[in-house]
């Protein structure tokens, strides 16, 4: 891939990709970070990176790894916290500010990592699991416990937001 | 299936949303990064080398200097080298001797099982005469 090549790749895919690194961290700002670095990342090897599946999956691998890496720092941290410090009460969500990124909050991140890849980026159930290294099974599994607990969180708020406007 | 569609739906649109407000740097600001970072991988490759090239060379010269080695002792002579001391017997006409469980032991007899013969007894000491007295210690 050249550097025009590139170029033309960053513009078509960064958004996209953006969109669907929300739906997996349920955080925006950290969405647009792992991003960033992903292709950071992926200018440092633009001239091989026509050699594998496909550049786009490629950044969305390494940024979902960032993700991960991030987020199990983070759980550490938050660890040590509770060790040292005492224990302080952590609000739940707001019933009123419930939102998609809260429901995704919920879901544990491999459930997460496989609803986004399923529902967001139209790959199917082999697909996802050659991405994320599962199995065919478990990823079934996955997806439809997120999509239990997603139906179960957002649901009420349509219904509710049904009545309301009626 | 409704579920399916239902979850599909609100998925997509929430990532549509995310991807209609991100903001994505320039690309040169990609760029910068990405020269940055090579430059920092290549710095510490190079650390790397250095350091590595650093300790071969030095395990080098250590292996290679000459060691002190003490001189090998003549064959056939070993009573008068001063590193190995040989036993005594000695005889004692009047005091006890220093190690009274030395002299008690009896002289090695090479057995039927063993190889090598005993090194032979030291030639400075006389040899004991049956006049002699030797201290036993008590039973």
């Amino acid at each position: 891939m050249t550097d025009e090549e590139f170029a033309v790749f960053y513009g078509h895919t960064v958004r996209r990709l953006t969109g669907q690194l929300y739906v997996m961290t349920g955080d925006f700002h950290e969405a647009q970070d792992v991003v960033q670095e992903a292709f950071v990342r992926a200018w440092d090897r633009r001239h091989r990176l026509r050699q594998g599946p496909g550049p786009e999956a490629w950044v969305r691998t390494v940024a979902r790894r960032l993700a991960v890496s991030r987020w199990r720092r983070v759980l550490r941290g938050r660890q040590l916290g509770r060790r040292s410090t005492a224990a302080t009460s952590v609000e739940g969500p707001d019933p009123g500010m419930v939102d998609i990124a809260a429901a995704l909050r919920r879901l544990p991140l491999r459930q997460r990592h496989c609803a986004a890849l399923f529902y967001v980026c139209d790959l199917s159930v082999e697909a996802v699991a050659a991405e994320t290294g599962l199995a065919v099974g478990t990823v079934k599994s996955h997806l439809s416990r997120a999509r239990a607990t997603l139906t179960s969180y957002l649901a009420p708020q349509v219904h509710s937001a049904e009545a309301h406007d009626g | 299936m409704a579920d399916d569609d239902f979850v599909a739906s609100r998925l997509r649109s929430a990532a549509q949303e995310a991807g209609r407000r991100a903001l994505p740097v320039d690309l040169r600001v990609i760029e910068e990064r990405g020269r940055r970072r090579r430059r920092r991988r290549h710095a510490v490759f190079a650390a790397t080398g250095a350091f590595c090239g650093a300790g071969a060379v030095a395990l080098a010269l250590w292996a290679g200097a000459p060691r002190y080695e003490p001189p090998a002792a003549p064959h056939g002579v070993s009573s008068s080298s001063p590193r190995v001391p040989t036993p005594t017997v000695t005889t004692t006409d009047g005091g006890p001797p220093a190690d009274p469980t030395r002299l008690a032991s009896p002289p090695p007899t090479p057995g039927p099982s063993d190889p090598a013969p005993p090194s032979p007894p030291p030639s400075r000491s006389p040899r004991p005469s049956p006049d002699a007295t030797v201290t036993l210690p008590p039973v």
